[in-house]
């Protein structure tokens, strides 16, 4: 029964409810995926309602659909591509001028819209009046009030879904732009009808207005049209930048003169929110405030998720001993139990971080509150050429690099984003801290806190230096501008906080997980072959490779022992020390290691230092590239962050180690 | 207890959240105080020597805690302050002072929770004699105030929904 | 020497409203400016600056937007 199928789009400004409106329909039937060829997340579910089959896909939030983001390009290509039965725009009845700009761009792609008019009761706790008739005759579209019963405001909304599918009337709207654009607009729609091979599911005014306000993307989408040129010559007649400003003052001007009789609004008065902007971004508190919850957000993320990463840690030991003592062949053993097992573990034991994180993430972002920290942080990352949404990624990459490269998501700027993700893996995360308190305990007593200090520093160091390095090579331009609504702050939903945890933290292992597997049975396959010898042993295929580079390790001060610890550190950093203590032969013993290392004439305070940098800054740890790889979506970007970063290490590795012996030590 | 004196509902007097900011404010410094002499004293001279007090009053030798603390006792000052120079909108660090310390004493519950299970379930042998005892600090039982004041003036606290769906 | 027309927004102080006359800014910040509501006419008031001084929190059209100094200082306005 073909009838039956309904499609429909949720839209909105970002901070309406689009999302809990999403949730709430769906429930727990949605598929989150990649919009084909770009990073942007795509929703989708499915509602059974007296007996349609209703498939609702979850756009981006956007305030527009110009071609500014990624994420307004995709919104509208799926509306005028996919063609849904009805978009529904949930709008914030408290900030309605805002929202109805973008209804007024939904009008023109000839969409058969829907306005499910949420946070009502808001605008109405601060004395705002609305008038939802009134509304409904002006715009000419269906306008629900959500209502506080869960079940009722779901099935009216349903309820006229159906309806308006079997309707099937379609209501024009229109917004005239004044005498002179309407001409142009004419004259371009006179053109682009001559194309009989055009795309006939753009609107062909549509088509002409965006190419009157110098829309890239739409200029794109003609190229190839034989009245390119045609075309091309009307726009390039007008004051372009003047045709924009019009424009948008036109929409607005739609809106200013029937909003009065939608709405009345009530004088401003200290709502809750001014109250809690009026602290948290305090000229003096605003700063210590800020640094107190991220260090909350962070004990949080770390410290609670110990005894869950332990107890995964206990359970793949012990899944991997039982595995080695009950398999036959040998080599299948310990495939399946150092190699596959251990893999498998690597990367479970992350899962509790990362769950926390993306629910304290959603938690700030559903409250406005990370908004608020972009705010604060922006004018100190944007001397570094970064933008303030890329501050919350780096504190956490001290925790750990792989939930603060999935932080990044927030960054919507494509550049910032790749300069963000690629700059994470110098900051020293706590894996590599057991590297530090080994070799600085070792060689540097009592200055061992100062040395450990010290290569925070050099991290903090070299990854803004990196963002300038990169701004100005590779990755070209100024940090997009900071155009940011500061949203109400609201309690989150635990719901929707819940659910983008699960879907994140399930992403994680599902994309992740695979190239950390391959990459653990890689190491495994190294340190085991030739099969018989013992594992990671010299006469391993790793001591083949650690014999065979250590030429080019030697002027850093490493010996092979070294550079097998350090391949074996690809995995998780805190690997380099158990390596070293299995090559030194001491087992976990760390203080025979340290004294095997103090009568090793091979490993001097300064190659320790040396040591200690490079394990720092080289090729991130395997979860690390997991996580490059499927946030930027490129082999490229991956390979160069690997690339870039041992280029890094060695050249500082060499600078301390050959400085360190010009100067006698 | 100041916060009983509330009568009537008069928003422009600040008379009761000034005193309760006043109280609150000061107990939150004065042990933040403590704490970061007890934390800078650890660092600077060893384990060894005790500030008076700290062991009475559960305050471990952490820093970034005592900071904590500090920030919250200057929030509830800062607010007696301004509402002391007749600024209404002052009542806003009262209200966020309230919300920070429970957010920081749910914070701190959740990760002794999380050292309960090393303990108890786990058995880490970084954990032994651990009790619910050794991890309760200011940052928790001085929120016992503010949870008063939270419950009292609860309508003031009702959620802004993010969606009544 | 003070005329009306050069005042721009990043002069304004908090608590003070403004017209807006005309946004100056390029490329595709100035896009995105009138899709938040910055065209001419609209009022607009700073709240607050901040802690480090940059960027503003402004009201507009009922809501909070923050913009960069360097992007208010191409938005021309009319003090109320």
């Amino acid at each position: 029964m073909e009838d039956r199928e309904i499609k429909i789009a949720l839209t909105g400004n970002p901070n309406v409810g689009k999302t809990t409106l999403f949730n709430a329909l769906t429930g727990s039937r949605q598929h989150v995926g990649n919009w084909p060829g770009v990073t942007v997340e795509k929703k989708s579910g499915r509602v059974a309602y007296k007996g349609y089959n209703i498939e609702v896909i979850d756009l981006p939030g956007t305030y527009s659909l110009t071609a500014y983001s990624m994420d307004e390009i995709v919104a509208r290509d799926f509306i005028i591509e996919e063609k849904p039965d009805i978009v529904i725009q949930v709008v914030d009845a408290s900030n309605l001028e805002r929202n109805l700009y973008l209804t007024t761009q939904l009008m023109e792609l000839g969409s058969e819209i829907l306005i499910v008019l949420n946070m009502c009761d808001i605008a109405e706790d601060r004395g705002d009046r609305l008038y939802i008739d009134k509304m409904q005759e002006l715009l000419a579209t269906p306008v629900i009030r959500t209502v506080a019963t869960q079940k009722k405001g779901l099935c009216d909304l349903l309820d006229k879904v159906i309806e308006q599918k079997e309707l099937k009337q379609h209501h024009g709207h229109e917004i005239g732009y004044g005498n002179e654009i309407e001409e142009k607009i004419l004259d371009i729609e006179k053109v682009l009808i001559e194309d009989e091979k055009r795309d006939k599911r753009y609107p062909l005014r549509w088509v002409s207005i965006r190419l009157l306000e110098g829309d890239d993307n739409v200029k794109g989408k003609i190229v190839n049209s034989p009245v390119y040129g045609r075309v091309m010559a009307i726009i390039d007649s007008i004051d372009q930048e003047e045709y924009e400003a019009e424009i948008a003052d036109k929409r607005y001007l739609a809106i200013n003169t029937i909003f009065p009789q939608m709405c009345t609004r009530a004088n401003d008065t200290l709502t809750k929110s001014d109250m809690i902007d009026r602290v948290l971004t305090n000229k003096y508190l605003g700063i210590p405030i800020f640094l107190a919850l991220m260090w909350g957000a962070f004990e949080l993320t770390f410290a609670f998720a110990t005894p869950f990463m332990d107890m995964i840690d206990l359970a793949a030991t012990w899944a991997s001993e039982y595995v080695s003592s009950s398999i036959h062949p040998d080599w299948l053993a310990s495939l399946v139990g150092d190699g596959i097992i251990g893999g498998v573990g690597a990367v479970l034991v992350f899962v509790p971080n990362i769950f926390i994180l993306f629910f304290l993430l959603s938690l700030l972002e559903g409250s406005g509150y990370l908004a608020r920290a972009a705010f604060i942080m922006d004018k100190l990352m944007y001397k570094i050429g970064m933008h303030g949404k890329s501050f919350i990624p780096m504190l956490m990459g001290f925790g750990c690099n792989v939930p603060a490269i999935m932080a990044a998501r927030s960054i919507e700027d494509e550049k910032d984003r790749l300069i963000t993700i690629l700059i994470v893996p110098f900051i020293s995360c706590g894996a590599r801290l057991p590297i530090y308190v080994l070799f600085a305990g070792t060689f540097f007593g009592r200055q061992a806190g100062t040395v450990i200090f010290a290569m925070y520093i050099l991290g903090i160091a070299i990854a803004i230096v990196s963002a300038k390095i990169l701004r100005e090579t590779i990755v070209k331009g100024k940090p997009a501008p900071f155009i940011m609504e500061l949203p109400p702050y609201r309690v989150p939903t635990l719901k929707t906080s819940l659910i983008h945890m699960w879907d994140n933290g399930f992403m994680y292992i599902k994309k992740a997980g695979t190239i950390i597997l391959a990459g653990v049975v890689v190491i495994w396959v190294l340190a085991s072959f030739p099969w018989g010898v013992e594992y990671g042993s010299e006469a391993s295929y790793v001591g083949s490779i650690g014999h065979a580079v250590e030429p080019l390790m030697k002027p850093l001060g490493f010996d092979w022992k070294i550079s097998v610890a350090l391949i074996f550190g690809l995995v998780a950093k805190e690997i380099v020390v158990a390596s070293i203590g299995v090559l030194y032969g001491t087992g976990d013993s760390s203080e025979a290691l340290s004294e095997r290392l103090l009568a090793d004439s091979g490993v001097t305070a300064l190659s320790s230092l040396s040591l200690m940098a490079f394990s720092l800054l080289y090729m991130p740890c395997v979860a690390t590239v997991g996580v490059i790889k499927k946030e930027t979506g490129s082999w490229k970007w991956t390979i160069f962050a690997i690339v870039y970063g041992i280029v890094v290490a060695w050249i500082i590795a060499f600078l301390i180690y050959q400085g360190g012996r010009l100067l006698g030590y | 207890m100041d916060i009983k004196r509330e009568n009537g509902n008069d928003v422009q007097d600040t008379s009761t959240p000034m005193v309760f900011s006043t109280v609150t404010g000061s107990l939150y410094v004065l042990l933040g105080l403590l704490q970061l002499s007890a934390g800078a004293i650890r660092i600077l001279i060893g384990p060894d020597v005790q500030v008076p007090l700290t062991n009475l009053l559960f305050i471990p030798a952490d820093i970034i805690g005592a900071f904590v603390l500090l920030l919250i006792g200057t929030v509830f000052i800062y607010g007696v302050i301004e509402m002391h120079s007749g600024i209404f909108e002052g009542i806003s660090y009262a209200y966020v002072g309230i919300l920070i310390s429970l957010i920081f004493a749910a914070i701190y519950m959740l990760v002794s929770t999380g050292n309960m299970l090393e303990a108890y379930l786990l058995k880490n042998e970084d954990f032994i004699g651990w009790t619910p005892a050794s991890d309760l600090r200011p940052g928790i039982y001085l929120a016992i105030l503010p949870l008063f004041a939270f419950i009292k003036w609860k309508n003031m606290f009702e959620p802004i929904n993010e969606s009544r769906l | 020497m003070l005329d009306i027309q050069d005042t721009t927004l990043d002069t304004l102080k908090p608590g003070e409203k403004a017209s807006i006359t005309k946004v100056r800014v390029k490329g595709s910040a100035r896009r995105k400016l009138f899709d938040m509501g910055m065209v001419a006419g609209a009022e607009i008031e700073l709240i607050r600056n901040a802690p480090l001084g940059d960027p503003m929190e402004y009201r507009i059209k009922g809501y909070h937007l923050s913009i960069r100094k360097e992007e208010a200082r191409q938005i021309f306005i009319q003090k109320l």
